[in-house]
């Protein structure tokens, strides 16, 4: 669930952002500091398989977008993970 | 940001930071400097170069797990037909290739003659041409003479015969070879009558001198003689296709040197600069004029020496190495590279059938922006991928071929213990594997990757023009594939009929597997007296015949096919020579009673000799059928005619003819033979002379019982103590030896023909299933309009017999050339036998019509709904 491309995604689901951006979303909605070349290296690996797009930057500063294949790759990714959240709550509740 | 941590974001691949260095950095910025941050990055980059590098070898991977079969098939063809060529080139380069392990190889020649007035083929070195050469010759460094010789230790433990070498004082010198210990012999340990020395291999220092340095000047019985031991040979010393134990000084006696008796070998240093022709003419131009200086043997004249038009014959000495394989060793490259050829042609096959399978989405990809040249790149590195994975399997292939080829060591291959998987080989195998993967690709990435977008969108896959183009480079390819598996095949087939006429000569002796032969010598420090080594030879004997299982045990000097060639002048009464002649050399043996009984030969005419032939003073000789004929015109006629070996001496007379002995392997013809006894008088001058080596062939029902050599060895020991029993092997041992490399041709071309057939079939079979899957609906549709099936399969056996028979026509053209190169190895078959032809035909021919019957039948048997729907 620290997978950088998943956190990564999650941060661009709900608009576009740039590296900077995407880093301090993380670090408040997962509690975790990804640092420069973890993220770079999930945006190379987001880019080549088409789930997120680079857009025009006025400075050095780029942002991205998700498209449509990487929205449907986060909705199947976090549907997969929802049972496993699910069934360990429950099972420490009742531990 | 610091200058550091730019150091490090220049640590990315170049092309990635083009496209995100930049962002990168300007993140670093806003981030902060610091050491979790530059860790972090360092180790971002390591992550990129792994994901750039080997990104492009995963999706390869992945694609061509894709599709299983396709790529299971070509994986396991490529890997055999490599491996096949991996070993066969390492047997070359190990072989053939490879040097001479001795300082500034190309400057070492064998020296030997020829003289064909007075016999066909090479002639060796006498000592009269050895001193002329060392004297006078003006291109020679220097010259040195070696002959091979067992010797016997004894004095440490029980009697050991062990491999000898004699050399004279120059050889070790000009081969550059220095003591590892102690010293090389001097021209004083090579004088007659000087203190007897001998040298020991770093083997048998080792192995029986403890390793010692104070072995040096230690003394060792060699063949009953104390020798002073002074020098240790350097470890693995090897002299052509020798590994000496022990070297001794040959010791040539000048002042007794005649003319005659060319019994040495002989190797040379040519001075520096000095071409083969030159040292040719130089030797040449010694040769006239040596009986001015050594005597000419009575009997013999000056006009006899002019007419043997003596010549020498200076050679690389790497060939000596090789003797007769280089042919062998040729042949089969050729073999494997025709293999190696089908392999690729029926692997592109695949790759074309598959990348037209992929013809749609290769088109998307294009359509997409990918780029005609990101396509190749995908079909290069997909097809590299494949035939170097093959490459490295072949290799593994390629050294368990070569464990077993040593297991066997094959047709007397020189050097094969050093024969190794070594980088030259490495070097080879990885170039095929590149050359054959850039082929596969060449074909699709010619069509797809610059494809008609439009139609290949457009088109389904059925009857195009473009498919027509499509079909006709397969079907050059399967028709190829078919012609060369031919070609090996007819090779196979000429081998096997070799092989069977082989089997159907008489060689000279039955049931070869009942006989065992061993030699033992009686050197002249045991027994001087040659009347009593001739008595001590037949009371061995008769000991051997009271050992329990043995029916019978005789002695010869040489059994057949074991390789001696003792060939000397004979002179026939009745047909004397003209004064200044020479008769013809004549292959020679010394025997004794029972030899021809015990291994199988028949007396044809007379008898065989008795004991009183060997030990009396009576001049016999019995001779080859093929012999009598010759001289006599048969049998009958030549008893009581009278022989001798040289041009004076008593006559002898023949008392005996003999069946036929094929003594230089069963291809070659029989050989006449003229046999004496094993002790003769008046030989030399006025001399009684023994055989002092004899081969013991003992007939035996016990060959395989381990028990038996130690009772014989009792048998040999109860006569005398100090004699060791040698190279114990059977009579079938000496004759799968001579046969040896042809059986070893006969295997690796049955195995690249075999592999080759299969591999051929299996691309008649995709091609004609490729059609049958395009032309489905065509099928269904006739069927429906009321075809039978046999109908319809006649139409796609049809297409695939044009194909097998044009295949064949093109091969039969081939292999009317080709197997001219096999002719040399071939027995009583034409290189143009038609049975070779037929059985090939047949063989091709029919796997290739089960090959293509089975896609047509197919064609036939699935359900019209589905091939309509379809």
């Amino acid at each position: 669930m620290t997978d950088p491309t998943l956190l990564v995604l999650a941060s661009l689901a709900d608009g576009d952002k740039h590296g900077y951006a995407i880093m301090a979303d993380v670090r408040e909605f997962a509690g975790l500091d990804l640092g420069p070349g973890t993220l770079y290296g999930a945006i190379t690996r987001l880019e080549a398989r088409g789930f997120i797009k680079a857009l025009a930057a006025d400075d050095r500063r780029r942002p991205y977008r998700l498209t449509v294949t990487g929205r449907q790759h986060l909705q199947a990714q976090l549907e997969a993970l929802e049972p496993i959240v699910r069934v360990g709550t429950r099972r420490l509740k009742h531990a | 940001m610091t200058w550091w941590m730019q150091f490090i974001v220049r640590l990315y691949p170049r092309a990635w930071r083009q496209r995100y260095g930049d962002e990168l950095e300007a993140l670093i910025e806003d981030a902060g400097p610091g050491w979790r941050v530059a860790v972090d990055v360092a180790r971002g980059a390591a992550m990129m170069h792994l994901t750039m590098r080997f990104g492009p070898l995963r999706q390869h991977v992945r694609r061509l797990a894709a599709t299983p079969a396709f790529a299971l098939t070509a994986f396991v063809t490529m890997a055999v037909a490599i491996g096949a060529n991996a070993l066969i080139f390492s047997l070359v380069n190990g072989v053939l290739l490879r040097p001479l392990p001795f300082e500034d190889p190309d400057r070492l020649v064998g020296v030997s003659h020829v003289a064909p007035g007075f016999m066909p083929g090479p002639l060796k070195q006498g000592a009269f041409t050895y001193f002329t050469y060392r004297d006078a010759a003006e291109t020679l460094e220097d010259i040195g003479l070696w002959m091979e010789t067992a010797a016997t230790i004894t004095g440490r433990g029980e009697p050991e015969e062990v491999r000898g070498l004699a050399v004279t004082d120059g050889t070790l010198p000009l081969l550059r070879v220095q003591a590892a210990l102690g010293r090389r012999f001097t021209a004083e340990d090579d004088a007659p009558g000087s203190r007897d020395t001998v040298m020991v291999s770093h083997r048998y220092w080792q192995r029986a001198l403890g390793a010692d340095p104070r072995a040096i000047g230690q003394s060792l019985v060699v063949d009953g003689r104390a020798r002073e031991v002074i020098g240790v040979l350097p470890p693995g010393f090897r002299f052509l296709r020798h590994s000496p134990d022990v070297l001794l000084p040959l010791r040539l006696n000048r002042a007794t040197v005649q003319i005659g008796l060319f019994r040495y070998d002989a190797i040379a240093r040519l001075k520096p600069g000095v071409t083969l022709e030159r040292a040719h003419a130089d030797l040449a131009r010694l040769i006239p004029g040596m009986p001015d200086r050594f005597p000419i043997p009575t009997g013999f004249s000056r006009e006899m020496y002019d007419a043997f038009r003596l010549a020498p014959d200076v050679h690389p000495l790497i060939q000596d190495l090789f003797g007769n394989v280089s042919g062998m060793l040729w042949i089969l490259f050729g073999a494997v590279a025709l293999l190696m050829l089908v392999a690729c042609a029926n692997v592109a096959n695949l790759f074309l059938v598959r990348a037209e399978a992929q013809r749609q989405a290769l088109a998307v990809q294009l359509a997409l922006g990918a780029g005609p040249a990101r396509i190749a790149a995908q079909l290069l590195g997909e097809a590299l991928l494949l035939s170097v994975a093959s490459g490295a399997a072949g290799l593994l292939l390629a050294q368990g071929g070569l464990e077993a080829v040593r297991a066997i060591g094959p047709g007397g291959l020189p050097r094969l213990d050093e024969v190794r998987l070594d980088p030259a080989v490495m070097a080879f195998t990885f170039g095929i594997a590149v050359i054959a993967g850039v082929l596969f690709s060449l074909a699709p990435i010619a069509r797809h990757a610059r494809p008609n977008l439009s139609e290949a969108l457009k088109e389904n896959g059925r009857g195009s023009s473009d498919g027509l183009t499509r079909t006709r480079l397969r079907n050059a390819l399967v028709t190829a594939q078919v012609a060369i598996a031919f070609v090996l095949l007819v090779g196979s087939a000429l081998m096997m009929r070799t092989f069977l006429a082989i089997r159907d000569v008489d060689p000279g002796f039955r049931d070869p597997e009942g006989v065992l032969t061993l030699r033992i010598t009686i050197p002249e420090a045991a027994i001087a007296d040659p009347a009593a080594v001739a008595l001590a030879h037949e009371r061995i004997l008769r000991g051997i015949e009271d050992v329990g299982g043995v029916q019978a045990v005789a002695v010869t000097s040489s059994v057949a096919m074991d390789g001696a060639n003792r060939r000397d002048p004979l002179f026939v009464d009745r047909r004397d020579q003209a004064q200044g002649q020479m008769p013809p050399v004549r292959r020679m043996k010394w025997t004794a009673p029972g030899y021809f009984d015990t291994v199988g030969n028949r007396v044809v005419a007379g008898r065989d000799f008795e004991w009183d032939d060997v030990h009396g003073p009576r001049h016999v000789a019995i001779i080859s059928e093929n012999l009598a004929r010759e001289l006599f015109g048969g049998a009958a006629e030549a008893l009581g005619q009278r022989l001798r070996p040289s041009p004076n001496g008593p006559w002898r007379e023949i008392v005996g003819v003999t069946g036929d002995e094929h003594d230089d392997g069963p291809m070659r013809p029989a050989t006449p033979i003229v046999y004496w006894p094993f002790m003769q008088h008046g030989f030399a001058p006025s001399r009684t002379t023994v055989e002092r080596t004899l081969v013991y062939a003992i007939r035996t029902a016990r060959v395989n019982d381990p028990a038996l050599l130690g009772e014989l060895q009792q048998a040999v020991w109860a006569v005398n103590p100090t004699l060791p029993l040698t190279r114990v092997e059977t009579l079938r041992d000496v004759y799968a030896r001579s046969t040896a490399q042809l059986s070893f041709t006969l295997v690796i071309l049955g195995v690249a023909a075999g592999v080759t057939l299969l591999v051929g079939a299996v691309g008649l079979y995709g091609v004609i299933a490729y059609v049958v899957a395009q032309r489905r609906r065509e099928v269904g549709i006739r069927m429906a309009l009321g075809a039978g099936a046999g109908q319809v399969q006649r139409l796609f056996l049809a297409r695939g017999l044009v194909l097998v028979a044009t295949g064949l026509v093109a091969g039969a053209a081939i292999a009317v050339v080709a197997s001219r190169a096999l002719s040399a190895m071939l027995f009583e078959v034409s290189s143009l036998d038609p049975a070779a032809y037929v059985a090939a035909i047949t063989a091709l021919g029919g796997l290739a019509f089960v090959a293509i019957w089975l896609p047509a039948r197919a064609a036939t048997r699935v359900p019209l709904g589905i091939v309509l729907r379809g």
